[in-house]
């Protein structure tokens, strides 16, 4: 099968580069300030059994999280390349996909509860990390203190006004910079390391068992502060597309988790020598001469990690529209070069404002530290759980052996989110607080487009019946192109007398866009289905991949090419504006759900601006539709 | 009309007492508290006790006997008052159909409306939880549960809006009287005890205080202003209780017991300083104390509940007067017009109450928020007023001048002791304000916009029957109904390419519907047929900002007035479609948020068609792109 995807460049060292500034940059810059909070939580002063203990935590989390769940396994499972938490939904429903929606099944709730998880915690990522580097500035002289949050939030503010402009041109700098970064982390721990060299018995996991069962309870929410150290893990599989397995598992083991595991160590043995450094261990490994460079190059590398995090929702944000987990917004293409380059202004626009106002709610890294990391948890697990669906029943491996392998995931997971729950009153709130809503707002968009679909084509007349009344001829005045959801019927001609009156004179046709279970289509042969059913009426039938944007140029073309021209003046787009009531029988949504969905759709972008269709040729009919 | 008014002006007052006067009915809770409180503080001193209660005194008669009872009242507009109301009179309609170009009073005007609602989120907040902080006065201990309390009765109070809360108005005068009565017993009491407070009403003591304090005095005026705040509600409520019940219910009943409750708590002020914690509720006894609470929370509850009422028909006007979006709103009562209830701004309301309450914690905190917004909203009320007097009423220049002269003198004393509350939040019903007045603007000038623009793509109407005269007359197929929003020539639609050879078999019917600048158009005038060549009929339908057009009602009127072969029952709707683009020529269009903006509001207004109550499935809307 040819790979559709995005261009990427050829050579893989050049392509593991690249993808260590896209991929890693949200877990490459957690040494800032996750092993600072695991000794907050643990109310550590820095000593021997304190530091052995979170090393071989932290150690043991990215061995067990990145190398053997992520690296090993969940990267394995690829949908056409493509990967990610929604690509796996596809996977699994691939085969009923075909034309229709997706069914609001558990898998379903369960992929939407991990995708909206993901974009609850992602929103801290940007703030925390900004903050966490600017707050460097306070270390090398506390006169900077009072602009810590001020220079974080014009970072942030940038960084997101800056979005529009497609990230094209600097994205080709994000892997270099962050090859220096790991090199430059990796190096300052490794100095400290050498000088203190017992630190290196954390790599037993002994140390890190007996930490988290010899402490009671506190030494279980550890745990809590070791999440942090993962966060961004998803992206290794989000962004499989773009890079293709192999170069980031090189990346990850060549680079990434030797500079990781090198700097953590090198936090806690610098504690050991000097304990005064618990202000702030990452800074502190860094000579004083070099903490000005060492703040610039890591407020690069949290913006180039804020970068990613921000083009991953949009990507995530455009799948679950063509999967219609979400309403339809404008996606704007940023790049000509690659495919997957997107710039979603209202997702953009939202992200911004919760980010700014993280940033100045909470203050510092430390206060958001306690709020982040709680619904990666949720992610992860649902990952795990869809996972496990895609390789019994699509990829039939062994059952007993995938139920072993994802027990041990879930029970990873379970023990992340349960060590986080202590973190909800600090903060931890927030993030599941979006991803409810999230939650409830992917819900009602699915529940409510499925009987709004459904509605609609109860109204239709089925194409047979139209065929009967049709008079014959080639109809001359002009021609209706109804756009319909349910391509088996003609839209409006029950209810609207106007449109049977002009039906009876023009050409007739049905056009119906549907979304294909893959990214990507590769010719408008294979998308375009013209049917002549008479002389008076075609169907043409539509589909974009989850990757795509749905156009109106390649139906005009398919259309061209069996001699009918759409694209002229006398011919006028028809489309259903649907006006939302109470069942009476008061079956369907409770009525608080029906409301969230009306403004969804509402503010949801319509069909026929996504598919830029002229203003001045469409027509929008109001059709009564109960749910 | 006046007749059945005088027999039932006893009960329009009763009830006046509740939705009126319940906002500056509460202000006892915590406005005499707050003047001690204001700037660095003031000893309670007897020189500051009288100066302050001084200063209450003729802050009430100045600004709410003569300002608002005596010249304010006056100033309606068919019998409807408010800010909006006052505005609808300044404004001139310039072609109908399009709305006309803001003026600078009209500015100031929708600035102040946007106070009004400023200071709206702020007063639930305040005197609901002034009423509960009895609690801590009763029982020290239980303070902790004064916000809890609070954000409890909010939400409860939000809740039930949505169930008509508006229709148990019937018990709201009761409760009140009894309120009143307490204020005035209390008060009674306390000066009773210690009748030299009495001296304050003396306007000297007033002076003196302002002498002595100087700069430090203007901060009291900051404080002082809170005994006024609600003021505003005697002339926006004004159409649904009429002057006379209004004057009735102040001058026999609100303003001797607000009176006598002041000074009560100035004679306890004067006998014992540290009754200042609270002064209010120390009036009272011990074992009244808990029963007070009872009345003070029901009384502040039916004060918001009021300005909760006053919101919705705050908005309706602005929404009617073309200021706002539509938004939906539900009758909650089949008896008595007017009884709405708009889950939107009921939403926002409580969402912005709640958070005032969750941050702000204490009635004093909040008190230093309280009070810039209504200033604000009194000084332009006063400028206004000015115009008004010497264009509607025809006073002499040499009347008008002192007059409006002295109610800025007050109104700009109270904005300069209000302004040190900036910093401390009273940032926050500016920045309500602010973010109205935006609204309000852009939903404005994007209607002109578009108006314009549409108008422009209209034929005239010789140019068009010429047309159609050329085209051969086929059979009638039905009726087609095009909405259009001037009633000068042909809506644009009629010449898109794909109507114009379909449509013009149909009967047409155009029909524009007028809102008009007064509350109420007469019956005989409300709609108007006219017939301008055979099968071309165009209806102009007239209503006034307070009335709900609906599209029945105007096919019913005009049944008779319309030859037989046009189907009005069963007619087809064609609208128009805007999509709107910026304009190319660079410095005339909106700015790019603004176009937002208006398209944000234009997606989420409730439908023209769902509040004309035309049937969903006659509607077809044609696209047209209109430059803004």
């Amino acid at each position: 099968m040819i790979r559709r995807g995005p261009k990427v460049p050829k050579t893989p060292i050049f392509l593991t580069i690249a993808a260590l500034g896209v991929v890693f940059g949200d877990i490459g810059t957690s040494p800032l300030y996750t092993l600072k909070l695991c000794l907050g939580l643990a109310g550590s002063k820095g000593g021997l059994g304190d530091v052995l203990g979170i090393c071989s935590l932290l150690f043991w989390a990215l061995v067990v999280v990145v190398c053997i769940k992520y690296a090993t396994f969940i990267t394995r499972v690829d949908h056409e390349g493509e990967g990610g938490i929604l690509a796996l939904l596809a996977l699994a429903t691939g085969g009923r996909l075909q034309g229709t929606m997706i069914r609001g099944t558990v898998l379903t709730i369960i992929v939407i509860i991990g995708s909206s998880t993901m974009i609850g915690d992602g929103i801290i990522t940007p703030a925390i990390s900004v903050l966490s580097a600017v707050e460097g500035l306070a270390i090398a002289s506390t006169a900077f203190e009072p602009y810590v949050v001020p220079i974080s939030l014009l970072v942030i503010v940038m960084l997101f006004a800056l979005q529009r402009n497609g990230t094209e041109r600097v994205g080709s700098l994000f892997g270099p910079v962050m090859l220096v970064w790991f090199i430059t982390i990796g190096l300052l721990g490794a100095l400290a390391v050498v000088q203190h060299p017992e630190v290196v018995r954390a790599l037993d996991p002994r140390y890190a068992f007996h930490f988290a069962t010899h402490n009671g309870f506190v030494g279980f929410t550890i745990l809590g502060g070791v999440v942090l150290a993962v966060t961004g893990v998803e992206a290794m599989y989000a962004d499989l597309s773009h890079f293709g397995r192999g170069p980031i598992v090189t990346g990850w083991y060549m680079l990434v988790f030797p500079a990781l595991v090198l700097n953590y160590f090198g936090q806690g043995a610098n504690l050991l020598a000097n304990p005064r450094s618990i202000a702030n261990p990452f800074y502190a490994l860094a000579p004083s001469w070099a903490l000005i460079p060492m703040v610039i190059l890591a407020t690069m590398a949290t913006v180039i990690a804020s970068q990613a995090l921000i083009s991953g929702t949009f990507t995530l944000v455009e799948q679950a529209i063509a999967l219609n987990l979400a309403p339809r917004v404008l996606v704007q293409h940023t790049s000509h070069r690659y495919k997957g380059q997107v710039f979603v202004p209202s997702v953009n626009r939202w992200l911004g404002i919760g980010c700014a106002i993280l940033v100045v709610g909470f203050r510092s890294s430390d206060a958001l530290a306690a709020a982040y990391g709680v619904a990666i948890g949720f992610t992860m697990l649902c990952t795990s759980l869809t996972y496990f669906v895609v390789i019994t029943k699509v990829l039939h491996w062994n059952r007993g052996l995938s139920l072993a392998l994802v027990t041990g995931f879930v029970i990873v997971d379970g023990s992340l989110i349960l060590a986080s729950l202590p973190k909800v009153v600090h903060g931890g709130w927030i993030p599941l607080a979006i991803g409810g809503t999230l939650v409830l707002m992917s819900l009602t968009w699915l529940e409510g487009r499925r009987s709004l679909t459904k509605a609609l084509a109860e109204q239709q007349i089925p194409i047979e019946t139209v065929l009967e009344k049709l008079p014959a001829g080639m109809g001359e005045h002009g021609t209706m192109v109804f756009l319909t959801p349910d391509p088996r019927g003609v839209p409006f001609l029950a209810r609207h007398r106007w449109i049977r009156d002009r039906a009876q004179e023009e050409r007739l046709v049905i056009l119906n866009i549907a979304r294909a279970p893959t990214p990507y289509l590769l010719t408008d042969f294979e998308r375009v289905t013209v049917e002549r059913l008479s002389l008076r009426l075609v169907r043409v039938i539509a589909r974009f991949g989850y990757m795509e944007s749905p156009e109106i140029a390649p139906i005009l073309r398919a259309c061209e090419a069996f001699g009918l021209n759409l694209d002229r003046d006398d011919t006028s787009f028809f489309y259903a504006d649907p006006k939302i009531e109470a069942a009476p029988d008061g079956s369907g949504m409770p009525g608080w759900r029906r409301e969230l969905f009306v403004t969804l759709q509402r503010n949801a972008r319509p069909l026929p601006d996504d598919l830029h269709i002229r203003a001045e040729r469409r027509v929008e009919l109001g059709v009564t539709v109960t749910m | 009309m006046s007749g059945s008014r005088d027999a039932r002006l006893a009960p329009l007052a009763l009830a006046a007492l509740g939705v009126v006067f319940g906002d500056i009915g509460t202000s006892p809770l915590y406005a005499f508290k707050q003047c001690f409180t204001a700037g660095r503080g003031f000893a309670p001193t007897p020189d500051n006790v009288l100066g302050i209660l001084s200063l209450i005194t003729w802050a009430l008669i100045l600004v709410v006997c003569v300002k608002y009872a005596s010249v304010v009242l006056r100033a309606d507009n068919d019998g409807e008052g408010g800010t909006l109301a006052l505005l609808a009179q300044l404004r001139p309609t310039s072609r109908i159909g399009i709305p006309a170009r803001l003026t600078p009073v009209a500015y100031m005007l929708l600035f102040a409306a946007g106070m009004v609602f400023g200071d709206g989120v702020i007063t639930p907040a305040i005197s609901v939880l002034s009423a509960v902080e009895g609690i801590g006065v009763a029982a020290p201990a239980a303070e902790t549960f004064i916000v809890p309390i609070t954000v409890g009765i909010l939400i409860a109070l939000f809740f039930v809006q949505s169930r008509g809360a508006g229709k148990i108005g019937a018990v709201f005068g009761p409760v009140m009287v009894l309120w009143f009565g307490a204020l005035a017993l209390a008060g009674a009491f306390a000066i009773a005890r210690e009748p030299r407070v009495l001296a304050a009403f003396d306007p000297l003591y007033a002076l003196a205080f302002i002498a002595h304090h100087r700069v430090a005095a203007i901060l009291v005026l900051g404080a002082v202003v809170l005994c006024v705040t609600g003021v505003e509600a005697m002339f926006a409520d004004l159409a649904h209780f009429g002057r006379r019940a209004i004057w009735l219910a102040w001058y026999a009943g609100v303003f001797p017991a607000l009176l006598l409750n002041y000074y009560g708590q100035g004679a306890l002020a004067l006998a014992d300083p540290s009754a200042l914690k609270n002064p209010f509720y120390l009036l009272f006894p011990a074992w009244a104390l808990m029963p007070m609470i009872a009345v003070a929370t029901a009384a502040t509850v039916i004060a918001s509940q009021a300005l909760i009422t006053g919101a919705f028909s705050l908005t309706q006007q602005a929404v009617q007067l073309g200021y706002l979006p539509r938004l939906k709103i539900v009758h909650t009562s089949h008896e008595v017009e007017g009884q709405i209830y708009m889950p939107f701004v009921n939403v926002m309301l409580a969402v912005a109450c709640l958070a005032l309450v969750v941050v702000f914690r204490s009635s004093d905190k909040l008190g230093a928020a309280y009070g810039l917004a209504v200033t604000v909203t009194m000084l332009a009320d006063s400028l206004v007023i000015g115009v008004l007097l010497r264009r509607r009423f025809g006073w002499r220049i040499a009347y008008v001048v002192p007059l409006v002269a002295l109610f800025l003198t007050v109104d700009g004393a109270f904005l300069i002791g209000n302004l040190p509350k900036l910093p401390q939040g009273g940032y926050i019903p500016i920045a309500i304000a602010v973010l109205m007045f935006t609204v309000f603007i852009t939903w404005v000038g994007g209607r002109r916009r578009l108006a314009m623009a549409l108008a422009d793509l209209s034929t005239p109407i010789e140019t068009f029957v010429k047309e159609v005269d050329h085209k051969p007359a086929s059979m009638t197929d039905g009726t087609a109904i095009f909405l259009t929003p001037h009633p000068e020539g042909i809506p644009f639609i009629l010449r898109h390419h794909w109507l114009h050879k379909s449509v013009l078999r149909e009967e047409v019917v155009l029909l524009t519907i007028v809102n008009h600048r007064r509350p109420h158009v007469d019956a005989a005038n409300r709609v108007v047929v006219e017939q301008i060549v055979p099968r071309l009929t165009r209806i102009t339908a007239n209503y006034g900002f307070m009335e709900e057009p609906n599209v029945n009602d105007i096919l019913k009127l005009c049944r008779s007035q319309v030859p037989p072969e046009i189907d009005l029952e069963d007619a087809d709707y064609f609208l128009a479609r805007p999509r709107i683009v910026p304009r190319n020529e660079p410095g005339h269009g909106f700015p790019k948020w603004q176009r937002w903006l208006l398209r944000y509001m234009m997606r989420n207004a409730n439908p023209l068609t769902d509040s004309l109550g035309i049937p969903p499935d006659r509607i077809i809307e044609f696209g047209v792109v209109l430059k803004v």
